[in-house]
């Protein structure tokens, strides 16, 4: 059996829910332990275990100690989701500056002395050893990663843009066909082209595609999806919220 | 003395108190860290806002974005079909069954047993996981059909829905939401046989949505007790905000002094008679009759689980709707900036209230969520039952109790803190 702890930063316990999915399947319940969960598990104990899954970004140094601790008694280290990749959406609160929000900001009491930190993506203060990217996950994605890692394995990373998918579905292009604004072609795969399947735009949840995607390009599809009507600061909102680390490092 | 707590969405830890030895007062201590959503939107289009008010909750993230969506409706005028609406009360409806189901089998039946956590109660009794697990996994396809995926969902907008599912998938849908409706009637035996070991019914006040027909669901008035405010009126005057020094999380309380409870609870026992029929008579062959305690919040649940999937299933049998919603959007007073809806949500009322400037963008943000209003009356709550007591095992242990019952949505409830802009950051 192999153990798991599932430990949760900054975040709103979306993608930890999708490992609660998984766990819902026979098979993989037969090869992994739950051994720290505090959410569904009555056990507040970090343990030594094979894999750690952490969801959310680090807003605390508490957390970046936490963090550190969980990662000297694991294996392997997941990082769960958009958060923790990337900072996640409370990651736009840095791009008015943290410290111009908190000076802009005061409240009707006291700032609690633990409300204070911009967000991190936890590889800056730990080795990551896979991501699963979106926000959230799939929960398909982790079912696959779970049983692929018991098997000795890991699931393939594909470096490919949601368009991929459309294409394989025989989804007609939004873009072209229906000059509906969409995020696609800069965003990394992985949800099944949610968004273009049902008409609507991809808004860019799973991150930048930060494998290929330049400035230059970022710069011609916003051109192009400003003619399409979407505000070019709304555009700039998707892109730092869904892959802020990505995209305040474009060359 | 302090302890972490578990089967509860977020982070936190129990407080006590202590004078000479005996309970002075427990304290829910929210470490979890707040994640500013109210300065975050600020500046920002009404149509990047809905989806990115989603992403506060990851259980209930569909009630954020359905009141953001009614809310900015509302500003600018735009008149959706009953069909769309319809259509999004019930991917709502399929959220409240995947947060009751998650809550009640993962997190409150663990503590209830005194067992560690649901699988382990179920190797005394498998047929619990076994149901529960054909419950949850019919709430998360209604939601993927309805809405796309099972959270943070992409077919609602403001002025509608994107895709209408067709009538095969809303087919599949049918075959399974019998077999889960299966499930859950063996599950009753289970769920309404428990009696909680504590008895708690001090409950001082008690907020939901006013409705004049159906079970409360969305709106713009709230009853309090027996007394019906506009929830603008509530929220701004007679609701009343506090931070602590120990919690990141806001504490309401009725003008700032009596405790209130929102939620399943409070529903069930304003608006019993308005649950589907089939619901009271199981409830009723079990002895369960309102008033709950707040221990008992799992009997509301249950009872809240089943009436919607009813409701969903009436709705799914009837399903016709095929056309693309088409919004028609009259122009507004531009002098108009505010709006503020409010929705039921799994834990209780929910309000967002929006100021939008010149351009169309937020301004002004105020979210209220069902946690921050529940939080002081579970302290009082836990405070009244040990006060005076020896502090021991036994203190935590019903403060525990307590806290799992009303199942706090911790990274709901630190969505900010209390905070005024001075300075507003759209140009």
């Amino acid at each position: 059996m192999l153990r798991i702890l599932v430990v949760k930063l900054t975040s709103c316990s979306g993608c930890i829910n999708e490992l609660i999915y998984a766990l819902t399947h026979s098979d993989i319940r037969d090869k992994y332990r739950v051994a720290y969960f505090p959410e569904i598990e009555d056990s507040d104990e970090v343990t030594s275990a094979d894999v750690a899954f952490v969801e959310g970004s680090i807003t605390t140094s508490q957390q970046e100690d936490f963090l550190k601790a969980v990662r000297s008694r694991v294996e392997f280290l997941v990082a769960l989701g958009t958060c923790a990749i990337s900072g996640g959406v409370q990651s736009l609160v840095v791009k008015e500056s943290a410290e111009s929000a908190e000076r802009a900001i005061y409240s009707e009491t006291q700032v609690p002395a633990s409300a204070a930190g911009r967000p991190r993506p936890i590889e800056s203060a730990v080795r990551v050893d896979f991501a699963i990217p979106g926000c959230p996950v799939s929960g398909e994605a982790v079912v696959s990663f779970l049983r692929k890692y018991s098997l000795g394995g890991l699931p393939l990373v594909l470096y490919e843009s949601v368009c991929s998918e459309c294409k394989r579905q025989g989804v007609a292009c939004v873009l072209v066909a229906k000059r509906v604004p969409c995020l696609g072609p800069i965003t990394l795969r992985g949800c099944g082209a949610l968004c273009p399947v049902r008409g609507r735009g991809c808004y860019g949840c799973y991150g930048l595609k930060f494998f290929d995607v330049t400035q230059k390009s970022v710069r011609a599809l916003a051109r192009r999806l400003r003619e399409l009507g979407l505000r070019e600061e709304d555009f700039e909102t998707l892109l730092l919220a869904y892959g802020y680390r990505v995209c305040s490092e474009l060359k | 003395m302090k302890l972490p707590l578990t089967l509860v969405e977020g982070e936190g830890s129990i407080t006590v108190i202590e004078r000479s030895g005996r309970v002075e007062r427990v304290l829910y201590e929210i470490s979890e860290a707040p994640r500013y959503f109210e300065y975050i939107v600020q500046g920002k289009s009404p149509e990047v806002v809905v989806d990115l008010v989603s992403r506060i909750c990851g259980f209930c993230g569909v009630s954020h974005l359905f009141l953001a969506v009614k809310a900015f409706e509302k500003r600018l005028g735009v008149e959706v079909d009953e069909e769309v609406d319809e259509f999004r009360e019930v991917l709502h409806l399929a959220e409240r069954v995947k947060s009751h189901v998650l809550h009640v089998f993962y997190m409150n039946l663990p503590e209830i047993t005194g067992t560690r956590s649901l699988v382990e109660l179920a190797e005394r009794n498998p047929g619990i996981l076994r149901r529960a697990v054909a419950v949850y996994k019919l709430s998360r396809r209604l939601m993927s059909t309805l809405g796309g995926r099972s959270h943070n969902v992409v077919n609602m907008r403001i002025g509608g829905v994107y895709y209408p599912p067709s009538r095969e998938e809303v087919e599949k849908l049918r075959s399974e939401l019998r077999e889960a409706l299966s499930a859950l009637l063996d599950l009753a035996d289970t769920v309404l046989s428990f009696k909680h070991s504590l008895e708690v019914s001090v409950i001082k006040h008690q907020l939901c949505l006013y409705s004049s027909g159906d079970y409360p669901h969305h709106g713009e008035r709230v009853v309090l007790d027996d007394a019906v405010h506009d929830v603008e009126f509530f929220y701004g005057h007679l609701a009343r905000a506090a931070t602590r020094e120990y919690s990141t999380a806001l504490h309401y309380r009725i003008n700032g002094v009596e405790s209130y409870i929102t939620g399943p609870v409070a529903r069930f026992n304003r608006y019993y008679t308005r649950l589907h029929r089939d619901v009271r008579s199981l409830l009723e062959a079990y002895g369960w009759r309102p008033p709950l305690g707040v221990l008992e919040s799992f009997t509301a649940r249950f009872a809240e689980i089943y009436d919607s999937l009813l409701r969903i299933q009436e709705y799914l049998e009837n399903y016709k709707y095929t056309e693309r919603a088409r919004a028609e959007t009259t122009q507004r007073s531009t002098r108009d900036h505010t709006c503020f809806y409010a929705v039921e949500a799994p834990r209780g009322i929910l309000y967002h209230k929006y100021v939008l400037d010149e351009s169309g963008r937020v301004r002004e943000c105020r979210i209220i969520t069902p946690t921050a209003q529940n939080l002081a009356a579970m302290e009082d709550i836990a405070t009244q039952l040990t006060r005076g007591e020896p502090v021991s095992e036994s203190t935590f242990k019903i403060a525990k109790s307590i806290a799992v019952a009303f199942d706090p949505c911790i990274s709901c409830s630190v969505h900010a803190v209390p905070i005024r802009v001075v300075k507003s950051t759209s140009s």
